[in-house]
């Protein structure tokens, strides 16, 4: 248990959580724009088909258009401030709430789609945390340097981190509960893949001419069943770090694009590769000048300048600055 | 202090990650949102599978002309395993009346022009056979038929 809050509690510096901060809400923010199309029919869909979940499940009557519109809006705009970190304390956690509810109204129209189960866990972890320390609009507004790595920037790391390994291992749970031993020799995966295609087909929708190819082979697909479930199940090992964290991570990733080639079915953010972003050392993506503002560099910081008049002479060279510690 | 109550809230927050996400999902078999089972892809299928689908058609017999319609024409939505969740759903509690009217109103707008109704049914193919060019239905079964609406042009 030592050893574990250990984990949990050692420190990061800011600019991860900020990174993740980034790179997540930033990411839930264009989702909703991207999918503007999808979530605005479902504010016009026939009252008939409501079948509320989540959050919505005690609305026995779905909410009027407007409403939801309005609440579509108003929650691009949050994703926005939250993303620049402007007053972040409370457009932070408002834009986890309006992502929840925009999201799980789409959602509650008679099927549950899994593309933004992680999404909304993400962005409501990283709402609750200082996230918005460093790289954000809160800290103009503010005196002081950028804060020393801390547990309570490291903690929420470690918790998205955690909630992307539940996801996989519950996902390989239900493989082996419902599958069963069918599924790990991959009648059920073959017979699931052109099954898929084939309802795509009969619904007039694109589906997989390299799925459809595929099936023709039954060869091919134990293997790959077998890899998905070794994926899912042993996503915990992405936890200790290492080589095994970045195998895993680009096994997973993988398994996404496999899905895309082979069903046509894509779950954008794995596939994008935010989902895996809290096992990383991300801040070092914006390691930027026009991110850190980082100030220009001096004659006085490269030793092998030559150097100002007025710092020539019999005096010995100062020394430039000592670089800042490799913060990991 | 400080930092032994952020391991409290720390733990918290995993715990309750862990307890919410993971275990009661799989415990209780319940796919919702945010916390789900995430059954896709897990169930066992067979090679021949029934799909509830809808379509545009215009004649009869050998004549019969028959059009696929898509998820915007069926539902009113991109998203093509919701359109196939609400067909299934309309078949099974007897509302497929009401969706064949809804579809028909928007293939008369969006076309196809040449179609004459809509037929809600179930079709069962062995999908492997599909993909091998095999494409002789085992089952072919209308719930459900509509006419389309005359549209002032």
């Amino acid at each position: 248990m030592t050893r574990l809050t250990a984990w949990l509690m050692s420190p990061a510096p800011a600019t991860r959580l900020a990174a993740l901060r980034l790179l997540v809400m930033g990411y839930a923010t264009v989702f909703l724009i991207a999918r503007v199309v999808s979530f605005w029919s479902a504010t016009n869909r026939p009252a008939w088909q409501w079948r509320p979940v989540g959050v919505w499940s005690p609305f026995t009557t779905a909410p009027s258009p407007g409403v939801m519109q309005a609440a579509f809006v108003v929650t691009v705009g949050l994703g926005v401030v939250a993303c620049a970190g402007w007053r972040y304390r409370f457009t932070g956690p408002l834009f986890a709430l309006g992502f929840l509810v925009v999201t799980t109204h789409r959602l509650s129209w008679g099927h549950v789609l899994h593309t933004e189960h992680l999404v909304v866990i993400h962005v409501a972890v990283l709402a609750m945390t200082p996230a918005a320390a460093v790289w954000s609009l809160d800290v103009g507004r503010r005196a002081g340097n950028t804060p020393d790595p801390d547990p309570r920037f490291g903690w929420p790391v470690r918790a998205l981190a955690v909630a992307t390994v539940i996801g996989y291992v519950v996902a390989g749970v239900a493989k082996v509960r419902y599958g069963g031993g069918d599924w790990l020799v991959g009648d059920v995966l073959r017979n699931q893949v052109a099954f898929d295609n084939l309802r795509k087909v009969l619904l007039g929708d694109h589906h997989s001419p390299l799925g459809g190819w595929a099936v023709r082979f039954d060869v091919i697909f134990p293997p790959i069943a077998l890899a998905t479930v070794a994926v899912e199940l042993g996503a915990p090992l992405a936890l200790l770090g290492g080589r095994l964290r970045t195998v895993w991570a680009l096994s997973a990733w993988g398994f996404h694009v496999g899905i895309v080639a082979l069903m046509a079915i894509a779950f954008p953010y794995p596939l994008s590769g935010i989902a895996y972003a809290p096992f990383f050392a991300v801040e070092r993506l914006f390691d930027r000048r026009w991110v850190t503002r980082r100030p220009r560099p001096t004659p006085l910081d490269d030793p092998r300048a030559p150097l100002p008049a007025e710092c020539a002479g019999p005096h010995s060279r100062p020394l430039a600055p000592a670089p800042p510690p490799v913060q990991g | 202090m400080r930092v032994s109550r952020r391991a409290w809230l720390a733990w918290l927050v995993v715990v309750a990650m862990v307890v919410g996400l993971g275990v009661w999902p799989i415990w209780a078999q319940r796919d919702s949102y945010p916390h789900s089972n995430l059954p896709m892809f897990a169930w066992p299928r067979g090679r021949a599978e029934p799909v509830i689908t809808a379509v545009a058609v215009r004649g009869e017999g050998d004549a019969m002309q028959v059009w696929r319609l898509g998820p915007r024409r069926l539902a009113g939505t991109d998203e093509v395993i919701s359109a196939g969740a609400m067909l299934r759903r309309a078949v099974a509690d007897g509302s497929a009346a009401v969706l064949c009217d809804e579809i028909a109103v928007r293939v008369a707008t969006m076309g196809p022009r040449e179609a004459e109704r809509i037929e809600i049914l179930t079709e069962r193919y062995d999908a492997i056979d599909w993909f091998q060019g095999r494409r002789t239905p085992r089952e072919r079964v209308v719930h459900h038929r509509c006419d389309l609406p005359v549209v002032a042009t």
